[in-house]
């Protein structure tokens, strides 16, 4: 199976949003601040209900915050 | 550092410090031929009890700090680490009894209180397994 890779423009994101910090956006869609780290350095794959969130939280669609990279 | 990165350090080290010494003890009796049942009982109650002692204070110590909080991630790491301590289980029980009844050195094994203190090695190895396998998670991000 190809290697798969979600990239996102998170950091980029808050900090147009009034550099929000990444507690902020923990805090706005209900997970840790750990894990809006994994999501940022792209090493974790939120589920597409938290992806959801976070989109809904920039009020960006998803595909303006998230963006699918296959090998 | 999460609630459950701290939990599963707490329980890896807590696990080694308690059961290291206590299987190194037990494979000295056993060799001496001094298994005794009222003896091994009473080091595995002292053994869990301290352990549980360990794993409260440092539990509360964390949840009155900085709260608890599981998120997906959390669940999804739980999940292989869950998968991983599940092969190390499955796998060194399969190895003890291979082992045990077709090894032909391996007849003092066969005793019953040697061959439970074999499978809880097996437990405690998984238990290992389960928190490696979640600091490794946790440290890669993943």
């Amino acid at each position: 199976m190809a290697r798969a890779r979600i990239s996102n423009h998170i950091r980029r994101l808050r900090f147009e949003s009034g550099e929000m910090t990444q507690q902020d956006l923990a805090e706005q869609v209900s997970v840790t601040r750990q894990t809006i780290i994994a999501i940022e350095a792209a090493k974790y794959a939120p589920s597409l209900v938290l992806a959801f969130r976070i989109a809904a939280v920039f009020k960006k669609p998803l595909e303006e915050v998230f963006q699918y990279e296959s090998d | 550092m999460s609630f459950h990165e701290k939990s599963a350090w707490t329980c890896l080290v807590t696990t080694i410090v308690v059961f290291v010494p206590y299987f190194a003890y037990i494979f000295q009796l056993f060799l001496r031929g001094e298994l005794l049942a009222p003896l091994v009982l009473t080091m595995l109650a002292a053994a869990v009890l301290f352990q549980v002692i360990l794993i409260s204070v440092a539990h509360t110590w964390f949840i009155i700090r900085s709260g608890q909080k599981q998120d997906e991630r959390d669940i999804a790491i739980q999940s292989k680490s869950f998968r991983n301590a599940y092969f190390a289980l499955a796998s060194s029980i399969w190895i003890i009894w291979i082992v045990v009844f077709i090894a032909p050195w391996s007849a003092p094994l066969r005793d019953f209180l040697a061959f439970g203190q074999a499978l809880l090695l097996c437990f405690i190895l998984a238990e290992v397994t389960h928190y490696l396998t979640q600091i490794i998670c946790y440290r890669r991000g993943s």
